[in-house]
């Protein structure tokens, strides 16, 4: 059982508190990702449970074990680090076995189990070079053997993919989602990339501001978005965001009278200040009429796949994905969407309301059960 | 830019060749006046002296010696004896302008600010204290009789120390007060070059489960080879000089020459018994020495030094 247990974790450097009572369980084998913007506390928090940092006040336990005051050598983690820290004067070899070196493993197992790991990750013509002798991707894996030759019950990364170009860093996911699937170790990744948590995670946390704002599946946290913070979070392009006011009957109703999803009634009492999220894809384009407010297309850009329109509207700004080819409109156009695409969040805290009356589930195919890491 | 010039002209005028020849040359010029002034033409000065027999005086004619000059140098038991203390004068610099610097480093890594500027305020007066001022200051609180160190002694018993005077202890009171100048100066280095390394790799040896100890010897010493290394060439070729000061000062070269080394020898041999050959003589001697031995330290570094890459 090498699963991980957050209990009331909080970090304070001086004055400022950069993670608020945090609680997080994480199960055996599990490859979670903390995904948050810069400063959020993400790479904090893993550094805390690495025991790189001491935590203020809460709890640690690897494997039921507390490891709160731990030295991080004795916690059985494995860290890759951003920037990789690999040792400057040592070969790639002398890097990968030093751990094994100091846990006083003989000179003999030492190299055989460097020339084993360094099979596994295609590192075998490169044992003698030093470090500056390697490009940015044989870096990373290297990184990776010296995190894996010690056998960790947990695998620490600390964002390594984000000094790679777009091509490395995609062939590079792959491999350490294929490498644990292959040795199931538990993961923790962090990253500020939503397509690398998306494409990774088995379950996500988002941070926000030392908290977290949603723990789910990267389904669950793309559809069901908990707060307004993680639906502008996850999502390229954003998320459209309208203000709008809770009219007598529990309908949204945005500025000008404009009821953009009439058919769903929110739990919320009547004027309440909400917002309504639609996401890019979801919006379809129409033509304008006098009861709904009317956008101005500004600037297209034509991603290859699709298209995304930025439009101007009354108070409002808009963004429109449409499959590439499909047409876009040149004039004034007005917009629609199904009622149940529509994400309400509170003006207040912005926490997600809930529908009062359930409105059917969108009929294209969802996405499967399973987690990505089994498919 | 003269070239760009020269390009969109068809046809430069010999003016503007003749610039184009010269204008490097005057940016030289001052620090080639310098290097020769000060550096190469004494130097020349000094070998040609080295082969001539002068007492200095302007009225006196030098006379030619040939290699006189060297054989009897180099046979002379002074001499010998001066090489000899030069290299104890190094040994004994090493531990306190090396070793005991890099300690401080380490110990002192994760002081928090406040005590980190005290302790560096503190190490580091020696080193802005002016050498004479120093040397007075020393040989005040190391004189026989009144001296605060030996009042120390004597009152935890023990018998006062000749530390001047002495000729077993003079050259090591010498060098402790040379290497206590230069303590704050390599302590700093240290410190500095100390501070410097990437904390990831001494984070990435921590989660390799490395001890205080081991992440130290592993880690720190090996990223701070250069300083070390550059430290200890430094040490090697200068530190000898450095006491010249103290020398002479406290002791003038005795008791009995223990305390005379080459730099010194020179300059008695120059500016108390006014025969230039010989002062010259050793200037080259010790020129030509410590040129060979830059030399390997150079590779030393070349050979041994970790860099980054």
């Amino acid at each position: 059982m090498t699963g991980i247990e957050l209990t009331g974790i909080r970090k304070r450097f001086g004055e400022t508190e950069v993670v608020k009572d945090l609680d997080l369980s994480i199960a055996e084998r599990e490859f979670l990702v903390i995904l948050g913007p810069s400063g959020c506390g993400k790479s904090t928090l893993l550094r805390m449970i690495a025991g790189l940092e001491d935590v203020t006040q809460g709890r640690i336990a690897i494997g039921a074990q507390d490891v709160t005051w731990t030295q991080p050598g004795q916690r059985g983690c494995a860290m890759v680090f951003q920037n990789y820290a690999l040792y400057p004067h040592m070969s790639v070899a002398g890097n990968m076995a030093y751990g094994l070196k100091v846990a006083g493993v003989p000179r003999r197992e030492r190299s055989e189990r460097v020339a084993r790991i360094a099979a596994t990750l295609e590192l075998g013509a490169l044992l003698d070079r030093k470090p500056h002798e390697l490009s940015g991707g044989q870096r990373q894996r290297v990184a990776m053997g010296r995190a894996m030759i010690r056998s960790p019950r947990v695998f620490l990364f600390d964002e390594p993919l984000s000094n790679l170009d777009a091509k490395l860093r995609a062939q590079l996911r792959l491999e350490i989602k294929r490498l644990h699937r292959d040795l199931g170790t538990t993961s923790i990744f962090v990253t500020h990339d939503q397509l690398e948590a998306m494409t990774m995670a088995d379950r996500m946390v988002v941070m926000n501001a030392g908290r977290i704002e949603q723990v789910g599946t990267p389904q669950e946290i793309y559809r069901q978005p908990a707060t307004r913070f993680v639906a502008g979070f996850i999502g390229a392009p954003a998320i459209n965001m309208f203000p709008a006011l809770i009219d007598e009957d529990g309908r949204a109703m945005a500025p000008g009278g404009w009821y953009p999803c009439p058919d769903a009634v929110w739990a919320l009492a009547p004027g309440t200040a909400v917002e309504l999220g639609v996401r890019p894809a979801d919006v379809v384009a129409a033509a304008s009429d006098a009861c709904r407010p009317s956008f101005t297309p500004d600037i297209s850009e034509d991603v290859g796949t699709e298209v995304h329109l930025h439009a101007h509207g009354a108070g409002f700004d808009l963004t429109l994905s449409v499959p590439a080819g499909a047409p876009l409109p040149t004039r004034s156009f007005a917009i629609s969407f199904p009622s149940g695409v529509a994400h309400c969040f509170l003006k207040e805290n912005g926490q997600r309301a809930a529908l009062r009356h359930s409105i059917p589930e969108r009929t294209e195919a969802t996405w499967p059960e399973t987690s990505l890491s089994s498919i | 830019m003269v070239q760009t010039f020269d390009i969109t002209n068809a046809m430069p005028g010999r003016a503007t060749a003749r610039r184009v020849v010269l204008q490097p040359w005057v940016y030289l010029a001052p620090t080639l006046a310098t290097l020769v002034v000060w550096i190469y033409w004494p130097l020349i000065e000094a070998l040609y002296l080295s082969f001539f027999q002068w007492n200095m005086l302007p009225t006196a004619t030098p006379r030619y010696v040939g290699l006189d000059n060297y054989a009897n140098l180099l046979t002379l038991p002074e001499m010998r004896r001066a090489a000899w203390n030069t290299v104890l004068y190094i040994l004994g610099l090493l531990p306190l302008s090396v070793v005991l610097p890099t300690a401080v480093a380490m110990l002192t890594q994760d002081l928090s600010a406040p005590f980190r500027n005290l302790y560096r305020s503190l190490i580091f007066i020696p080193m802005i204290i002016a050498p004479i001022v120093a040397a007075v200051l020393w040989r005040w609180l190391l004189n026989d009789d009144h001296g605060l160190v030996n009042a120390v002694l004597e009152t935890v018993g023990l018998s006062p120390v000749g530390f001047l005077k002495d000729p077993s202890i003079a050259l090591w009171t010498l060098v402790w007060i040379t290497g206590w100048k230069l303590i704050g100066f390599a302590t700093l280095l240290l410190s500095a070059a100390n501070g410097s390394i990437d904390p990831g790799y001494v984070e990435a040896a921590r989660m390799d489960g490395a001890t205080r100890w081991q992440v130290i010897r592993d880690i720190r010493l090996p990223l701070l080879s250069p300083t070390i290394l550059l430290l200890t060439m430094m040490t090697i070729l200068f530190g000898a000089q450095w006491s010249f000061v103290y020398i002479n000062a406290l002791t003038g070269g005795g008791p009995l020459q223990s305390t005379t080394n080459v730099f010194y020898l020179m300059w008695d041999y120059g500016f108390q018994s006014y025969s230039a050959g010989w002062s010259a003589t050793a200037g080259i001697l010790t020129f030509a020495g410590f040129g060979v031995i830059a030399v390997l330290c150079l590779w030393l570094m070349r050979r041994f030094a970790v860099h980054e890459g």
